[in-house]
C-alpha cells in the first residue's frame, strides 16, 4: 500500500479521565485529499497536533513517509493551524523571508503571485491585516510549500463564503498529486466535493475511514447527511 | 538552521534592545548632569550651594538610579515575554513545526537573549565608569591625571588586598568571567522557569514567574549556605563570586535540561 501515514495504536491521555485520542490505527494514502470529520471534543485537533509533533502521543506511533515525527517529518508536512500563528508586528514579505529560509520546499514565487492576485501587499504588517485576510496569508503560505502532506485544521471556519471559496480553491490548485491533504472541518457540506477520503472521529475514536465515493454507494447518502446521521444528538 | 534561527531572533528583537541601548544613553546624560551640577556645587563652582540645580541634580541622581533599574529590569521582563510568546502561545505553533531541533531553537533564543542581556550589562558598566570619571574630574578638574589617577586606585587595591586579605586579580577575573557568562546564565533560568510554569494546566504564566522568583531564592539561599564557611572577609570576597557563579552554573545546567524536557516531551499549546 503507497502509505504516507502509518499512524499505529495512537492515543493521548491527558489524565486518566481525559483520554483525547484512544487507540487509534489507519494509514492515509498519497495523492489523496482527506476529511477529517467530527464534533466538538472528537479528538481530530489533538491528532493533528500529534502529527506535526505539537503533542506526544501516550502510546501508539506516528510515521511520515516511513519515518517517525521528528525535524524530518516537519520538513515536508505543511501545517495550517486553527489559529493566527504568525507574529502581529511582522511584515508579509518578512514572513516570507521566514519560510523561505526555513522549508526548502517553499516557493516564494507561488506565494508572491496569489498574494497579488488578492491585493495583499507585502510591506503590509500582519496585524494591519483583517482577521480573514490574515487567514488566506496563512493558507497561502502553507499552499506554497511543495510539501508530501498538508494539514490544515479547520481551515474555512469564521471567514464568509466567498473567502471559502477561494480558500478551497487556492486547496485545489496548489496541492501536489503526489501529495496528501489532510482537512479538519465542521462545515462538510462546504468541503465534500473536494474531499477523496473521510475520516469520523467521536470521543477520540476512530468511527470511520472510507471513500466518499463508498459512502455515497453504501449508504446513498452524501457525506454531510451521513455525518448528521451519524452524529445525530 | 542554527545560524537561520539565530539571524530571525536577532531580527525580532533588535529594536527592543536599542531601544533599551537609547534608554541607556538617555539615562547617562541626566546621571552627567546630575553629577555634574552636585559636584560643581560641592566645589564651590556655584555662588548659591542649594540652589535649583542641586535639586535638580538630587533628583536627576534618583531618576539615573530608577532608570537604571527599568532598563536593566526591562530587558529581563522584555525577553521573558518574547520567550513565552514565541514557544508558548499561538506563535509557538510556528516555532515547533520548523524542521529543527529543540537544541537549536532554545540555543539561538539564549544566544540572542543572552547577548542583548549582556549588551546592556555592559552599557550599564560604562555608564558608572562615564559617571564616577566625571565625578572625579568635577572635584579636581586640572591636578588630577588619567595615569594619576590609575595609579591611585592600584594602591587603594594594593591597601585593601592587604587589609581584607583577598586577591584582588582573581576577584576581577571572576567578575570578567560573571559578566560575560551572567547574561546567558540569567536567560537560561528564565526561560527554565518559563518553561517549568508550562507544566501546570492553568496560570502557566504567573507559574513561570513564581518559579523564577523560586529558583533566584533557592540559589541565593544555597550561595549563602556554602559561603557561610567562609573564616574572613577576604575569603568571604573570593568565594562570593566563585560559589556564586558555581550555583548560577549548576541551576542553568538543570533549567536548560527542564526546558528541553518540556518542549520536547511536554509540550502542550493551548
Amino acid at each position: 500500500m503507497n502509505g504516507l501515514v502509518e499512524i499505529l495504536g495512537l492515543t493521548k491521555a491527558y489524565d486518566e479521565h481525559h483520554v483525547a485520542v484512544s487507540n487509534i490505527s489507519l494509514t492515509l494514502p498519497r495523492g489523496k485529499i482527506i476529511g477529517l470529520l467530527g464534533p466538538n471534543g472528537s479528538g481530530k485537533t489533538t491528532l493533528i497536533k500529534m502529527l506535526n509533533g505539537l503533542l506526544m502521543p501516550t502510546a501508539g506511533s506516528i510515521r511520515i513517509g516511513g519515518k517517525p515525527v521528528g525535524v524530518e517529518t516537519k520538513a515536508h508536512v505543511s501545517y495550517l493551524p486553527d489559529r493566527t500563528y504568525l507574529s502581529g508586528n511582522k511584515k508579509v514579505k518578512q514572513i516570507l523571508d521566514y519560510f523561505a529560509d526555513f522549508y526548502k520546499d517553499f516557493s516564494r514565487e507561488r506565494a508572491v503571485g496569489m498574494l497579488q492576485s488578492l491585493g495583499i501587499e507585502p510591506d503590509a504588517r500582519m496585524n494591519t491585516l483583517s482577521k480573514g485576510t490574515k487567514e488566506k496569508v496563512q493558507l497561502i503560505l502553507v499552499m506554497s510549500r511543495q510539501a508530501d502532506l498538508y494539514v490544515l485544521d479547520e481551515p474555512i471556519a469564521g471567514v464568509d463564503p466567498a473567502a471559502r471559496d477561494y480558500i478551497l480553491r487556492t486547496i485545489l490548485n496548489n496541492y501536489n498529486p503526489n501529495s496528501s491533504v489532510l482537512i479538519s472541518t465542521h462545515l462538510i457540506g462546504d468541503i465534500e466535493q473536494v474531499l477523496d477520503e473521510v475520516i469520523f472521529m467521536r470521543y477520540g475514536h476512530l468511527v470511520l475511514y472510507t471513500s466518499v465515493d463508498n459512502v455515497r454507494e453504501k449508504h446513498g447518502k452524501s457525506v454531510d447527511a451521513y455525518f448528521r446521521e451519524v452524529f445525530a444528538c | 538552521m542554527l545560524g537561520k534561527l539565530i539571524k530571525h531572533e536577532w531580527k525580532s528583537m533588535y529594536k527592543m534592545g536599542c531601544l533599551m541601548l537609547g534608554a541607556m544613553a538617555i539615562v547617562t546624560f541626566l546621571g552627567w548632569l546630575s553629577f555634574r551640577s552636585l559636584f560643581r556645587a560641592m566645589n564651590g563652582d556655584t555662588l548659591d550651594p542649594f540652589g535649583w540645580m542641586d535639586i535638580f541634580g538630587g533628583f536627576t541622581m534618583m531618576i539615573y538610579v530608577m532608570l537604571l533599574v527599568c532598563v536593566s529590569a526591562g530587558t529581563i521582563i522584555y525577553i521573558g515575554v518574547h520567550f513565552y510568546r514565541t514557544m508558548y502561545t499561538d506563535e509557538g505553533y510556528l516555532t515547533h513545526t520548523l524542521p529543527v531541533t529543540g537544541h537549536q531553537i532554545l540555543i539561538s533564543k539564549i544566544l540572542v537573549s543572552g547577548l542583548w542581556t549582556m549588551i546592556v550589562l555592559l552599557t550599564i558598566y560604562a555608564s558608572f565608569i562615564l559617571l564616577a570619571l566625571s565625578a572625579i574630574f568635577s572635584l579636581e578638574p586640572i591636578d588630577i591625571s588619567f595615569a594619576e589617577l590609575m595609579d591611585g586606585l592600584g594602591r587603594l587595591v594594593v591597601e585593601m588586598e592587604a587589609m581584607l586579605d583577598f586577591d584582588a586579580m582573581r576577584l576581577l577575573a571572576s567578575w570578567i568571567l560573571i559578566t560575560l557568562a551572567g547574561p546567558f546564565i540569567t536567560t537560561v533560568t528564565l526561560f527554565g522557569a518559563i518553561s517549568l510554569g508550562q507544566l501546570v494546566s492553568r496560570g502557566r504564566l504567573l507559574m513561570g514567574v513564581l518559579f523564577y522568583v523560586a529558583i533566584m531564592v533557592a540559589k541565593q539561599l544555597v550561595t549563602i549556605m556554602l559561603k557561610g564557611f567562609a573564616s574572613s572577609a577576604g575569603m568571604y570576597l573570593n568565594m562570593n563570586f566563585n560559589v556564586g557563579f558555581i550555583v548560577d552554573l549548576f541551576a542553568a545546567a538543570v533549567l536548560y535540561a527542564l526546558s528541553y524536557f518540556v518542549i520536547s516531551r511536554k509540550l502542550n499549546l493551548i
